[in-house]
């Protein structure tokens, strides 16, 4: 067969007598939802242009705004005759003008194009008035307030009645988070190819594994950090009209062949139906997931999928999602269409020393039939702890116990350079004077301990500052060497995401060169172990030591901060400015994002700017300022000891 | 492929309210729904993987057409109609989805190719004649992999729409819909030659 002929044969606009009934069905399912909305006082057709879209508007200018206008997308428009440039208001908003405060022009256009972009956005108009054809292209625009956002255009040629070009059209969306989503893509698998294998993880596994294999992955992933384990269960949607549904079987031998899912896996010559079904609501399973989650057949008619590194609430969104796709859609089986019904159960698990995985797996089997029973789409095994529960007892600050010092939390903002944007915020423990010694100050080793319950203090405020914080933001902290050797402060801070549901991906802990110097094999384990939380790593003061740049390619970093020495008055060192230049190539190479702090004048910042570095810090970005919010209102009004949890070794009170 | 609408046959016309669009009453909204829906459906389903998604964001379409039934069943075709709204409706449905589950609008989707013979197809797996629906099996897993614009152009010529009249439908310009018609004809020619399908030669490895 050729491909005429296949296409041929593909555009057949004839339904088969599957298609025919479906049809029917769908008209009926149509007038039902439209008499309901008529009963209920409902206007469906509120928001849509009733005009004919075949009919009228000869200027196809004209047309193919008001298409942009009604798919919230913004246009720019100009006129070969009269050299005129307007673009809509939504543009106007894209573009960061208040609709009707600016007068378009192309002059104006060009300057708020970002520089680096001109030429390209020239060249593709150019090219698409020479060809007569439409191009797409991506670029940035420079707002007044010189933020930077990502803007996708189609370019078109319009023409006149006699089908000359008359003009162009540019129809645009703001498409920021998806090109910075797609840059962290790149960047991940840039840093994955150039690590060292080994370290960066289990291969994904692709097939759908029997229980046994399931549960030793559920193991492993426990050894391995903490997640969630979803379970879906699958059963025929009984006598639901619409599911019964078919063409050629009479409904004996449709539930039957549906028992075979829900019930023994294999009812007589519907083995291969079953396997096809199990692949169809297998196919919905992992749509829904990424491509890394482990997913299996746990019971005929049950699938298991292991969330690692995901918080409650994404995993009961994917869980919704799942049994939303597998109620609404159809599953063929031959000639026959079936409806299947389908609810889950989710259960956390914490990391090393929760349940095992055969206890986690029987917990979510337990959660999905509370949902069945409950009649709801998803149950949750053991909630969150709730406000009510979080762990009390903390105050704003911590008075070390020894010296009478208190520690506070300062925020500094870091600015993202890509966006000119603050995304993200250092967190730096303070240590201030709180009104002179203790009367019992002096044993070292009541010392130590105090500074332990400092650093556990500060991952508690931190976690919680997270969780109250937006889902999009970022938080950075620097870390002691002491955290480093103390394998409980990481089970600490592993305990505390998993408590307040923080994504750990939204923290990056900095270590310093000089205790990667004191301490390599510490620091490379505690690399590897905060990297499998799920949390982002980077190297501080970076070059400050000798041979810095051996350290990239062993460590898991996802951000390199360049020692401060370079940056202070490198508009005047040349050796500086090649030294920069260069670390900032290396790392995006190697899919390693670059920071600088101690920024203090615009001219430093644009050189920064210049070389491609991701984010800036410094006083001329903003000064550290204390945290407050509702992070600290919400806190005990007055400083008392943290309650001894079963995790928290030391009793010592603070305070 | 010049004139991509001559190359489309069309088959069974009587079938196209779209053509006639004279309707005398409720029935004939009824009478309309059945004909079309399936075809939107398909349509849909070239650009959107999402079974679910498609079959609410078709059926929203249709219930608003019902709404609006007194006035657009006047039109030439109100079919074009439809579909622009169960465009829009998608639009909306997937805008509200999980942002990492919807691709930019320039990211192509799925970088290798979609499997493209599904379970319970007939004459699905290796061999067996070529019928309508595993054509256009085959079709929506190649149409997956161009841009999303030139494989919802090429999928309304297909159907037998001109190029004014997807223009019109997809709201872009008359041009873009005649070059994005032949862009995609040649990009379904190499995805077609990488899968074994040449034009004047056989099907597959038979």
């Amino acid at each position: 067969m050729t491909l005429e002929e296949l296409l041929a044969l593909a555009g057949d606009r004839g339904l088969s007598e599957l298609e025919r009934a479906r049809a029917r069905r769908a008209a009926r399912r149509v007038e039902q939802e439209y008499q309901r909305a008529v009963s209920e006082g409902r206007d469906v057709s509120s928001d849509v242009d009733v005009r004919d879209p075949l009919a009228g508007e000869i200027d196809e200018a004209a047309r193919i705004s008001r298409a942009a206008q009604l798919a919230q997308l913004g246009t720019l428009r100009w006129n070969r005759d009269s050299g005129e440039l307007r673009w809509s208001d939504e543009m106007s908003l894209i573009f960061g003008y208040p609709p009707g405060t600016v007068r378009p022009s192309v002059e104006l256009l060009t300057r708020l194009v970002h520089p680096d972009d001109v030429a390209e956005v020239r060249r593709t108009v150019e090219s698409a008035w020479r060809a007569e054809a439409a191009r797409e292209t991506t670029f940035r625009v420079i707002r007044p307030d010189n933020v930077i956002r990502y803007l996708h255009c189609l370019i078109e040629i319009v023409v006149d009645r006699n089908e000359r070009p008359c003009g162009i059209v540019a129809t645009g969306q703001d498409v920021t988070d998806a090109e910075l989503a797609r840059q962290e893509r790149a960047r991940l698998s840039r840093r994955r190819q150039t690590l060292p294998a080994g370290h960066v993880g289990r291969e994904p596994v692709d097939e759908l594994l029997d229980r046994p294999r399931f549960v030793d992955e559920i193991d492993a992933a426990r050894r391995d950090g903490s997640g969630v384990l979803l379970v879906v269960a699958v059963e025929s949607a009984g006598s639901d009209p619409a599911a019964s549904i078919v063409d050629g079987f009479d409904d004996g031998e449709l539930t039957s062949r549906l028992g075979g899912i829900s019930t023994t896996g294999h009812v007589g010559g519907g083995a291969e139906d079953h396997d096809l079904l199990v692949a169809a609501v297998g196919t919905v399973v992992r749509r829904a997931v990424r491509h890394s989650d482990v997913c299996g057949v746990t019971a005929p008619g049950e699938f298991g999928v292991l969330l690692h590194r995901t918080t409650l609430n994404a995993a009961r969104v994917i869980a919704e999602t799942i049994v939303a796709g597998i109620r609404r859609q159809p599953f063929v089986l031959g000639r026959a269409r079936l409806r299947l019904d389908a609810w889950a159960g989710l259960v956390r698990y914490p990391g090393r020393d929760g349940r095992r995985g055969a206890d986690l797996l029987l917990d979510a089997e337990t959660a999905w039939r509370q949902a069945r029973a409950g009649n709801l789409r998803c149950a949750v095994l053991g909630e969150p702890v709730g406000t009510a529960r979080r762990p009390v007892g903390r105050s704003g600050q911590a008075r070390e116990r020894d010296t009478g010092r208190v520690v506070t939390l300062d925020a500094q903002p870091i600015l993202d350079l890509r966006v000119n944007q603050i995304t993200r915020q250092e967190i730096l423990p303070r240590l201030v004077d709180g009104g002179g010694p203790h009367p019992d100050a002096g044993a070292p080793e009541d010392t130590e301990r105090g500074d332990e319950l400092i650093d556990r203090w500060v991952i508690d405020h931190i976690v919680e500052l997270v969780a109250r914080g937006a889902r999009t933001s970022h938080y950075q902290v620097n870390l002691s060497g002491r955290f480093l050797a103390d394998p409980d402060l990481l089970e600490h801070l592993q305990h505390r995401l998993w408590e307040y549901d923080v994504d750990p991906a939204q923290l990056t802990f900095e270590i310093t060169e000089t205790v990667l110097a004191s301490n390599p094999t510490e620091v490379v384990n505690f690399a590897y172990t905060l990297r499998q939380l799920g949390c982002h790593l980077a190297l501080d003061d970076f070059g400050s030591g000798p041979a810095p740049l051996s350290h990239l390619t062993y460590l898991p970093l996802d951000l390199v901060k360049i020692d401060g020495g370079f940056i202070a008055g490198l508009p005047s060192s040349r050796p500086n400015q090649l030294v920069v230049r260069s670390y900032v190539e290396i790392c995006r190479e190697l899919g390693i994002r670059t920071a600088a702090g101690h920024v203090r004048d615009a001219t430093t910042l644009d050189l920064l700017r210049e070389y491609g570095m991701d984010f800036a810090q410094g006083s001329l970005i903003g000064r550290p300022e204390p945290v407050t919010g509702p992070h600290r209102s919400a806190s005990a009004p007055t400083a008392r000891a943290p309650r001894p949890r079963p995790t928290a070794r030391p009793s010592v009170a603070l305070g | 492929m010049s004139g991509g609408d001559k190359a489309v046959a069309r088959t069974d016309s009587g079938a196209r309210w779209g053509d006639r669009g004279q309707v005398e009453s409720d029935a004939g909204f009824e009478e309309f729904c059945q004909q079309n829906f399936v075809l939107v459906e398909r349509f849909l389903l070239n650009q959107c993987p999402d079974h679910g998604l498609v079959e609410d964001a078709v059926q929203e379409a249709f219930v608003t057409a019902r709404a609006r039934w007194e006035q657009i069943r006047g039109y030439e075709k109100p079919l074009a109609w439809v579909y622009q709204i169960a465009r829009h409706r998608l639009a909306v449905a997937r805008r509200r989805g999980r942002p990492q589950a919807a691709p930019g609008p320039d990211e192509q989707p799925g970088g290798v190719a979609a499997p493209v013979r599904q379970f319970g197809a007939p004459g699905g797996g290796t061999g067996g004649p070529m019928t309508p629906a595993t054509a256009r099996e085959l079709l929506q897993g190649w149409l997956r992999q161009l841009p999303p614009r030139q494989a919802e152009v090429f999928t309304l010529a297909l159907d037998g729409w001109s190029d004014h009249e997807i223009a019109r439908v997809l709201g872009i310009a008359y041009h873009t819909a005649r070059t994005y018609r032949q862009e995609a004809r040649r990009r379904l020619g190499d995805l077609a030659r990488r899968d074994g399908v040449e034009p004047g030669s056989g099907w597959g490895r038979e």
